[in-house]
């Protein structure tokens, strides 16, 4: 015990130092834990100052109880829960830090980096990772690609249509939270995706579509199968316009229904082929019994964005005949060089009314392989028939494909990969065309307005540019004839979707093969 | 108990220190609210039962009242077990 009073007076002042350093350590350490930029870093202002403060004040209670206000036994209480504190604060912080890190949503990962600051400081510049910012060539040899897995090893693969380019780094980070997840039930009804998809349309296209005018569908090839399967009776007439992916000329036979092709007219202007709709020809030829027109824009292998003004005068023909039109678009976002994407439903109400879309995210993120598509149909009447068509037969998305489409068009990294990706894919379309116009000066080709597809007539040099060139050259294009109900031999499709590298090999040897005196067809 | 007497420079001081420990319980409460993930509100917790502890403590300073440390040591256990138990909840919830 202290004798004097000045003595007591001193200790006091000490006492009260050491409770006003111990108490600013904690609003610093509160300060700390506001203001870092991620749940690990926080973890060291909370863990650390308080601690350190909780430590300062215990002592002080302590010895001021012990010695100023004479109560025994006060310090060594306060010392027993000062050991208490030193041993159960590490052991809380570090029980949240491997709770943190188990944690698996993609949007709290996100948070747990080092991102949030640069969401919560936002530089006009958007920062991304180097993940995002340019496109990167996977080699697939050996993968279960269909692809590269079709040919020869030595066959360069520039057919069907996916792309050599990894998919963005949120889509692959959401797929992999969602395998932690571990379990893979059975999907349910996915608000989430319905409601990103349909600001999606919104944002993109000012087209105000509703969560219930959805029909979520593994593929779109499927879609259109059940599309035709849905509207008119067997035996009704399905139209389309040709050349045109296979897949629309084989759907109306297997839903049995009778397909008529009006071919597409060809000009060629600027040196470049240039496909339109003919309208003549429909008012002219168009079976009285036709019920559906199903329509590819962007049309693939043409590479055309039809223009409002196209899209109108088409659907004005369909309301005039009754017609309902089923509008692919899967490729609307591969935009080249500043093309603008009009979806034909979102032109009029009563337009929209008699239309079904068909969208995927899979060719923009490369995502084919994950199934995952929708069908928009306003009208009530045709998303139920649509319905019917698919009961029994058509399986439920898979989950992953729910995943990976969420992140695709509500994570705005994503956009942003989208955008990247349509400019090297115009660089990759005039490569190309120069290219191909350089060394095959009599070739004809498109100059796509969207797609990564080219689309050649050869016809000049080969007659059946597909056979020649894959056992000539090694290189594997899609086969001609495949887009037309008769002829068309002489064109090719070439898949854009790849490293300028292997375009460059693919060309080198489609020349050589060409070109070399010895050659036969 | 008496009336307190705050011209008493000690008690003075001590009516400062809790008023900036509530000013720092009050960032935590805002980083307790914001998140953004369950692991920050963890650590807010954390952070706050141990400001809970020291703001009782400076209380029972200022008070003189020593049995008010009791108080502080029921509540550092709590604050330690309510931690612990949220963040064993969180480790089996996402695995």
């Amino acid at each position: 015990m202290l004798a004097s009073d000045a003595a007591a007076a001193w200790l006091q002042w000490g006492l009260l130092g050491g409770a006003g350093v111990g108490t600013l350590l904690m609003l610093l350490a509160a300060w700390g834990n506001l203001t870092f930029p991620n749940a690990i870093a926080r973890m060291h202002a909370a863990g650390l100052g308080s601690t350190l403060g909780i430590l300062l004040l215990l002592t002080v209670t302590g010895l001021y109880f012990q010695f100023v206000d004479s109560q025994p036994n006060l310090l060594l209480l306060m010392a027993v829960l000062g050991f208490f504190l030193l041993i159960t604060s590490p052991v809380a912080t570090s029980a949240i830090a491997r709770a943190a890190l188990t944690v698996t949503t993609s949007r709290e990962k996100q948070f747990l980096g080092t991102n949030e600051y640069q969401a919560s400081h936002p530089s006009p510049e958007p920062v991304t990772s180097t993940g995002e910012r340019s496109m990167q060539y996977v080699e697939r040899l050996g993968s279960d690609s269909g692809k590269w897995g079709t040919y020869d090893a030595d066959v360069i693969p520039l057919w069907v249509a996916d792309m050599d380019f990894r998919s963005p780094q949120p889509i692959l980070d959401a797929l992999h939270a969602r395998v932690d997840h571990g379990v893979f039930g059975y999907g349910g009804p996915e608000p989430a995706l319905a409601a990103v998809f349909c600001q999606h349309l919104d944002d993109a296209y000012q087209w105000q579509v509703q969560p219930a005018d959805l029909v979520f569908l593994p593929g779109l090839v499927c879609g259109l199968n059940a599309v035709t399967r849905a509207i008119g009776q067997p035996g009704s007439t399905v139209a389309t316009f040709e050349p045109v992916y296979p897949p629309f000329l084989r759907a109306p036979a297997l839903q049995e229904r009778q397909l008529q092709s009006i071919p597409l007219a060809c000009a060629e202007t600027d040196g470049f082929l240039r496909y339109e709709i003919d309208l003549a020809a429909c008012r002219q030829d168009l079976a009285a019994n036709a019920q559906l027109l199903l329509l590819c824009n962007p049309h693939n292998p043409v590479g055309r964005s039809f223009t409002a003004h196209e899209l109108q005068a088409l659907a004005e023909f369909c309301l005039d005949r009754g017609l309902v039109l089923c509008s692919d678009e899967i490729h609307c976002e591969l935009l080249l060089d500043g093309t603008r994407h009009v979806p034909a439903a979102s032109l009029a109400p009563e337009i929209a009314f008699q239309t079904i879309t068909l969208m995927a995210p899979s060719k923009t993120f490369n995502l084919p392989g994950l199934g995952c598509s929708v069908a928009i149909a306003q009208n009530p009447e045709l998303r139920a028939a649509l319905q019917r068509a698919c009961e029994g037969i058509v399986p439920h998305v898979n989950v992953m494909g729910y995943v990976a489409a969420i992140s695709a068009y509500g994570d705005p990294a994503c956009r942003r990969w989208a955008r990247e990706l349509c400019q090297e894919l115009t660089a990759n379309r005039d490569y190309v065309a120069r290219e191909i116009k350089a060394r095959f000066p009599a070739a004809r080709l498109t100059q796509p307005e969207s797609t990564y597809l080219a689309w050649i007539d050869f016809g000049a040099y080969v007659d059946n540019p597909y056979r020649f060139f894959l056992h000539q050259a090694k290189v594997a294009l899609s086969q001609g004839d495949r887009f037309f109900t008769q002829g068309g031999h002489s064109f090719a499709r070439l898949n854009m979707g790849t490293s300028q590298a292997l375009l460059e090999q693919a060309l080198d040897r489609m020349q050589e093969a060409c070109f070399k005196p010895t050659t036969g067809n | 108990m008496t009336m307190l007497d705050f011209t008493d420079p000690f008690r003075a001081g001590l009516l400062i220190l809790i008023l900036v420990l509530g000013l720092a319980m009050i960032l935590t409460v805002l980083r307790l609210i914001l998140g953004p993930t369950v692991t920050d509100r963890a650590i807010s917790f954390d952070q706050l039962s141990v400001q809970a502890v020291g703001l009782i403590l400076l209380i029972a300073l200022l008070l003189r009242n020593s049995a008010i440390v009791d108080i502080a040591i029921v509540t550092a256990v709590l604050g330690f077990l309510g931690t612990f138990l949220l963040a064993q909840y969180l480790e089996q919830r996402e695995t």
